[in-house]
C-alpha cells in the first residue's frame, strides 16, 4: 500500500525528467519568509480592518464601521485624488523626459556614458535626502526664490510649499528629478539593442519617417502609455516618503496621498482599525489594477 | 522601444548616424544635454555648497551660490553629535543584515526555479513576482502589531526581517534571470560525470553566479539603505533610528534646523550608496527591471 | 559493459518520443543511434544516462536494473554536443573534478590526466580555461573529462555537430582510434548517416521513436529492411520509382526488369542507388532517356540529376571523368541485379545480393 503510494508520488514528481527532490527544499526558505511576513500579515490586515483596535485592550468587531468612516472622510477622497494626480504625472513626465533624453544620448556623443550615469544618480539617493534637499531649494529663502526674484521673473518670494496649489507640483518635481534617470536608462538600453540593420532595412524599403511613425509607432505607443500610467498609479498608491518628508501632507491636506493618510491615521492618531481599512483599500486598488494589467498584457515589463 | 527611432526629423538613432547631423543640430543637441545635466546636477551641488557654509551665510537671503569661506566645520559638528554616528551604524547593520539574509534565501530559490524540472516552477515564479506588487506599506500595521508581541520592535533584527520580506522577491527575479543565462548542460554534465547533487550546486553553479549575486546584493543594500517607512515605524527610540529616519525627524523640528549640518549629514548619507554605484555602474544599470522604492 | 534496453518507452505529455524500444548494446562495441530529428535517439541516450526517466521499460547494465538510479550512480560518462565544460575551471580541473572525491591519490589523478591528455593531443592546453580553447580543443577536453574516469560506457550526443567540416572528419578518425585502443562500450548519437556508417560496429536506425533496423553499417546500406532505411542511408539517397508487376516483369516508367529470384510479395516501389546507374550520351535507341537538369562535380565522382518522362527525377552517380551538359539527353542504364523492391507497406521485398554475399547480420570483425 505505502509502496504504491510512494511509487505514484514518485511517478508524478519524476515524470518529465530526473528530479532531485532536494530542489524543492531550495524554495522553502523563501516561501516560509513570505508566508510568515507577507501572507499572514495580509490576512491580519484584512481582519483588523473590521475591528476596533485598542492598544492593550480587547478588540471589538465593528463590521464595516471602519470602512464607512474612512469612505465618508473627505480627507480620504482628497488623498485619493492627489494619489491619482501623483501617479499619472509622476510617471508620464519622467517617462517622456526619459525617452527624450535617451534619444538624445543615443547619438554617439562623447561622454554619453558619463552623462547617463549622472542623470541616473538621483535614483540612488535616499528619498529622504532628496525630499529635504528640494524643500530647502524651494524654501521661502531658498535659491530658487532668490533666482526668480533676482532676475525679476516674479515680484516677491513665492511660498512654494505653503501654497495649497503649488505644494503638490513641487513634490512632483522632486519625484520627476529622481525618477527620470531610471526610465532613461531603460529606454536607452532598448534603443541600443536595436541592431543597425533594422534602420537600414527601413531606409531601403523607402519608408518615409512620417509613414512609419503614424502607422507603426503611434498605435504601439498608445498601448505602452496605458501600461505606464497604470504602473504609475500602482506606484503612487505605494508612495509615502516623498510627501511625508516634504510636506507631511500639508498645507492642510493639499498634498495628502493615501500613503500619508494611512500613516497618520495609524501611527499619529492610533486609529488602528481605520488604518487597517485604509491599508486594505490600498491593497485592493493595487490588486485590481494589477490583475487588469496582467489581463491585458501578460508580462510585467515596462519595456 | 523603437518609438523615438521613427520620429520625423530625428536623423540619428544609431551611433554611426551621428555623422548625419548638421553642425547646428549637433550644437543644439549638446546644449540640450548640457542643460539637462545641469538641472540634474544642481541640487547636488547645492547640497554640497550649503554644507560648507557657516554662520549666518547659511540662511541669508538671497543665498550665495558659492560659499564665502567654505569650511568643514558643519561636518565636524554634526559628527560630534553622537546621534548621527549611531544612526549611521544602525543603517549599516540593517542594510548589511538584510543583504545577507535576502541573498541567502533568494539564491537557492531562484536556482531551483530556473531549473524547470520542478513541476509548478512557473507557479512559484509567478507567486514570487506577485509579491513585488503588493503595496507593502499596508503591511506595516499588521507587522508592527505582530512584532510588538514578539519584542521585535526597535530591534535591528525586526527591521532586517521586514526588509527581507520587501526585497526577496526582487532578488529572486534578478537571480532567476541570471541563472537562466547559464548553459543548462552544466549540471547534466556534472551529474553524468558522477558529481553528487550538492557539489553540483555549490561547486559548479554557484561560482558562476557570483556576478549575479553581487548585483542582487548591491541592489538590496541600496534599497535597504534608502528605505524610510518601515524604518520610521519600527525604530521608535531615537538611538535606534536609521539615517533616513534621523534626517527626517531632525528636519521635522523646523524650529531649530541647523541646515548646514543637515546638508552635511545628507551628503554623508549619500556617499556610501554613491560609491557603491560608482564602482558597479554597469551591473546596476543592467539589473534594472522594475521595483524602485519611493 | 553490456547495456540492455527492455521495451523502453518515453512520453512527454502526449508525445511519444520512444515507443517500446528493445536493444542490446554488446560489451565493447561502438553502437550508433541514427535517424532524423525527433526520432528519439537523444531521448534514448538520455534514458541510458539517467537524465531522463523512462515512462515504462527497463534499462540494464550487465544485467543489473539501473532504471531508477541517478546519473551519478551509473558509472557512465557523456560527451555533449555543446561540450558543457565548466567555464570557471581550467581544462585540467575539468578533467580532475570528478575524481576528486573518489579516493584516488593526487599522483594517480595527475598521471591519468596527463595520459589522457597525451592521447587526445591537448597536453599543452591543460592549464587554459574553456574560453581560451578552440571548438576542437574543447571537445577533446570534454572527451578527456569522460575518459579519465575509466567509465564502463561512454555516451556521445552529436559531439561533432558543432565543429566545422574538416575538424569533424579529423575527430571522427580519432574517436575510432580511441575506441579501438580502449574498447569501451560506446553509444553514439548522430543525425549524420555518414558519421554513423564510418564509425560504428553496428547502427540502429530510428524513426518516430521506433527502431527501423539494427545491423552493421554495410547491412544497413546493402540490405535495408524497409523503405525508410533504404532512403535514409546513403548519400545521395536511393532513387524510388513506383512500379508494377506484370507476370515476371517489373515495369517502372520506361524501365523494365525481370523479377529476381527470391522476391516475395507484390512490389509497388523499386529502388536503385545512384551508383548503380550508368549514363551514355545521346539516345541509343534501346534504353530509357533522360534530360540533364543539374550536374554536380563532387571531386572523386559526379552527380547527375535527370528528368525522366513518366518517372520524374532520377539521380545518378558517375565517374569523375564523364561529363554532360545541362539539357543534354542521355541514355540511362540500370543494372538488373542491383534493384531493391518494396511493397505497399514500405517493407523490403527484395535486396540484391552482394558479390561476396556476406551475412548481413554478422558484425564486422577485428576493429
Amino acid at each position: 500500500m505505502i509502496a504504491t503510494i510512494r511509487d505514484r508520488v514518485l511517478d508524478v514528481l519524476t515524470d518529465s525528467g530526473r528530479i532531485s527532490l532536494k530542489l524543492y527544499l531550495y524554495v522553502v526558505p523563501a516561501l516560509l519568509l513570505y508566508a510568515v511576513f507577507m501572507l499572514y500579515p495580509l490576512v491580519e490586515l484584512f481582519l483588523l480592518s473590521f475591528q476596533e483596535f485598542s492598544l492593550g485592550g480587547a478588540n471589538e468587531w465593528v463590521g464595516l464601521a471602519n470602512y464607512q468612516n474612512v469612505l465618508s472622510d473627505p480627507v480620504f477622497w482628497q488623498a485619493a485624488q492627489n494619489t491619482l494626480v501623483y501617479g499619472v504625472v509622476g510617471i508620464t513626465v519622467p517617462v517622456v523626459l526619459g525617452l527624450v533624453i535617451a534619444a538624445m544620448l543615443n547619438v554617439d556623443v562623447p561622454g554619453s556614458t558619463t552623462i547617463r550615469s549622472i542623470i541616473f544618480t538621483p535614483q540612488i539617493v535616499p528619498i529622504v535626502v532628496a525630499g529635504i534637499l528640494f524643500v530647502w531649494i524651494f524654501n521661502n529663502n531658498g535659491i530658487l526664490n532668490s533666482v526668480l526674484v533676482g532676475t525679476g521673473v516674479v515680484d516677491s518670494r513665492i511660498r512654494w510649499l505653503s501654497s495649497p496649489v503649488l505644494a503638490l507640483p513641487v513634490v512632483l518635481l522632486m519625484v520627476i528629478w529622481k525618477r527620470t534617470g531610471y526610465y532613461m536608462v531603460i529606454v536607452l538600453a532598448g534603443l541600443q539593442s536595436i541592431p543597425d540593420e533594422v534602420y537600414d532595412a527601413a531606409k531601403v524599403q523607402g519608408k518615409s519617417r512620417w509613414q512609419t511613425f503614424r502607422h507603426v509607432t503611434v498605435p504601439m505607443a498608445r498601448s505602452a502609455l496605458v501600461i505606464v500610467v497604470v504602473l504609475g498609479i500602482i506606484n503612487a498608491v505605494k508612495s509615502f516618503a516623498s510627501v511625508f518628508v516634504m510636506t507631511e501632507g500639508g498645507p492642510g491636506h493639499a498634498t495628502e496621498i493615501l500613503g500619508t493618510y494611512f500613516y497618520k491615521q495609524t501611527f499619529a492618531f492610533f486609529n488602528y482599525g481605520e488604518g487597517a481599512a485604509i491599508g486594505f483599500i490600498q491593497f485592493s486598488i493595487v490588486l485590481v489594477l494589477t490583475t487588469a494589467f496582467f489581463y491585458v498584457e501578460g508580462e510585467f515589463d515596462v519595456n | 522601444m523603437s518609438i523615438r527611432a521613427y520620429l520625423p526629423g530625428r536623423d540619428s538613432t544609431a551611433g554611426e548616424e551621428s555623422a548625419d547631423l548638421t553642425r547646428t543640430e549637433r550644437g543644439l543637441l549638446y546644449a540640450a544635454l548640457g542643460l539637462v545635466t545641469l538641472l540634474v546636477v544642481f541640487p547636488f551641488y547645492w547640497m554640497v555648497s550649503t554644507s560648507l557654509k557657516t554662520g549666518r551665510e547659511v540662511t541669508q537671503f538671497p543665498p550665495t551660490l558659492i560659499p564665502d569661506s567654505p569650511s568643514l566645520i558643519p561636518y565636524v559638528d554634526a559628527l560630534a553629535n553622537g546621534m548621527w554616528v549611531s544612526w549611521f551604524v544602525n543603517t549599516i547593520i540593517v542594510s548589511a543584515g538584510a543583504t545577507v539574509l535576502v541573498v541567502t534565501v533568494a539564491t537557492p530559490a531562484a536556482y531551483a526555479l530556473s531549473r524547470r524540472e520542478i513541476p509548478g516552477a512557473r507557479l512559484f515564479l509567478m507567486l514570487f513576482l506577485s509579491t513585488l506588487m503588493v503595496p507593502t506599506q499596508a503591511l506595516v500595521l499588521p507587522l508592527f502589531v505582530m512584532f510588538a508581541d514578539f519584542g521585535l520592535v526597535n530591534t535591528h533584527l525586526g527591521l532586517i526581517l521586514c526588509y527581507a520580506m520587501l526585497f526577496t522577491g526582487f532578488a529572486i527575479f534578478l537571480l532567476y534571470g541570471f541563472f537562466n543565462s547559464l548553459p543548462n548542460n552544466l549540471e547534466e554534465a556534472a551529474r553524468v560525470g558522477g558529481i553528487p547533487e550538492w557539489k553540483v550546486f555549490l561547486r559548479v553553479i554557484l561560482p558562476l553566479t557570483k556576478p549575479g549575486i553581487a548585483t542582487a546584493a548591491i541592489f538590496v543594500f541600496v534599497f535597504s539603505w534608502n528605505e524610510f517607512l518601515f524604518a520610521l515605524v519600527f525604530m521608535q527610540d531615537t538611538p535606534m533610528y536609521t539615517i533616513s529616519v534621523g534626517l527626517a525627524t531632525f528636519f521635522g523640528n523646523r524650529g531649530s534646523v541647523v541646515l548646514n549640518q543637515l546638508m552635511a549629514v545628507s551628503i554623508l548619507a549619500v556617499i556610501p550608496v554613491l560609491l557603491l554605484f560608482a564602482v558597479s555602474q554597469e551591473r546596476f544599470i543592467k539589473g534594472i527591471s522594475g521595483g524602485f522604492e519611493d | 559493459m553490456e547495456v540492455e534496453l527492455k521495451d523502453l518507452t518515453k512520453k512527454f505529455d502526449d508525445l511519444v518520443a520512444v515507443n517500446g524500444v528493445s536493444l542490446t548494446v554488446k560489451d565493447g562495441e561502438f553502437l550508433t543511434l541514427v535517424g532524423p530529428s525527433g526520432c528519439g535517439k537523444s531521448t534514448i541516450l538520455r534514458c541510458i544516462t539517467g537524465l531522463e526517466v523512462p515512462t515504462s521499460g527497463q534499462i540494464l547494465f550487465d544485467g543489473e536494473d539501473v532504471t531508477d538510479q541517478q546519473p551519478q550512480e551509473r558509472g557512465i560518462a557523456m560527451v555533449f554536443q555543446n561540450y558543457a565544460l565548466y567555464p570557471h575551471m581550467t581544462a585540467r580541473r575539468n578533467m580532475s573534478f570528478a575524481l576528486e572525491d573518489s579516493g584516488h591519490s593526487k599522483a594517480e589523478i595527475e598521471s591519468r590526466i596527463s595520459e589522457t591528455a597525451e592521447m587526445l593531443g591537448i597536453g599543452d592546453h591543460l592549464d587554459q580555461t574553456p574560453e581560451e580553447l578552440s571548438g576542437g580543443q574543447k571537445q577533446r577536453v570534454a572527451l578527456g573529462r569522460s575518459l579519465v574516469r575509466n567509465p564502463d560506457i561512454i555516451l556521445m550526443d552529436e559531439p561533432l555537430s558543432n565543429l566545422d567540416a574538416k575538424l569533424r572528419i579529423e575527430l571522427r578518425a580519432e574517436l575510432q582510434k580511441i575506441h579501438q585502443e580502449l574498447e569501451t562500450t560506446t553509444v553514439y548519437v548522430t543525425h549524420d548517416q555518414e558519421e554513423a556508417m564510418t564509425m560504428s560496429d553496428r547502427i540502429v536506425v530510428l524513426n518516430d521513436g521506433e527502431i527501423q533496423q539494427v545491423s552493421s553499417p554495410e547491412a544497413a546500406y546493402n540490405r535495408p529492411k524497409n523503405r525508410f532505411v533504404a532512403d535514409f542511408i546513403g548519400s545521395p539517397g536511393m532513387n524510388f520509382l513506383p512500379c508494377r508487376l506484370e507476370g515476371e516483369t517489373i515495369t517502372a516508367g520506361p524501365f523494365s526488369f525481370g523479377l529476381p529470384d527470391g522476391a516475395e510479395g507484390t512490389p509497388t516501389e523499386l529502388g536503385i542507388r545512384p551508383e548503380d546507374i550508368s549514363l551514355s550520351a545521346g539516345d541509343d535507341g534501346d534504353s530509357p532517356v533522360g534530360e540533364v537538369n543539374v550536374f554536380e562535380h563532387i571531386g572523386p565522382y559526379n552527380i547527375v540529376y535527370l528528368e525522366v518522362a513518366d518517372v520524374g527525377e532520377i539521380v545518378a552517380q558517375i565517374p569523375a571523368s564523364r561529363y554532360f551538359d545541362i539539357g543534354e539527353s542521355v541514355s540511362i542504364s540500370v543494372r538488373n541485379d542491383r534493384i531493391h523492391l518494396f511493397d505497399q507497406a514500405g517493407r523490403t521485398i527484395y535486396n540484391p545480393p552482394l558479390p561476396s554475399d556476406a551475412d548481413a547480420e554478422r558484425p564486422t570483425t577485428s576493429r
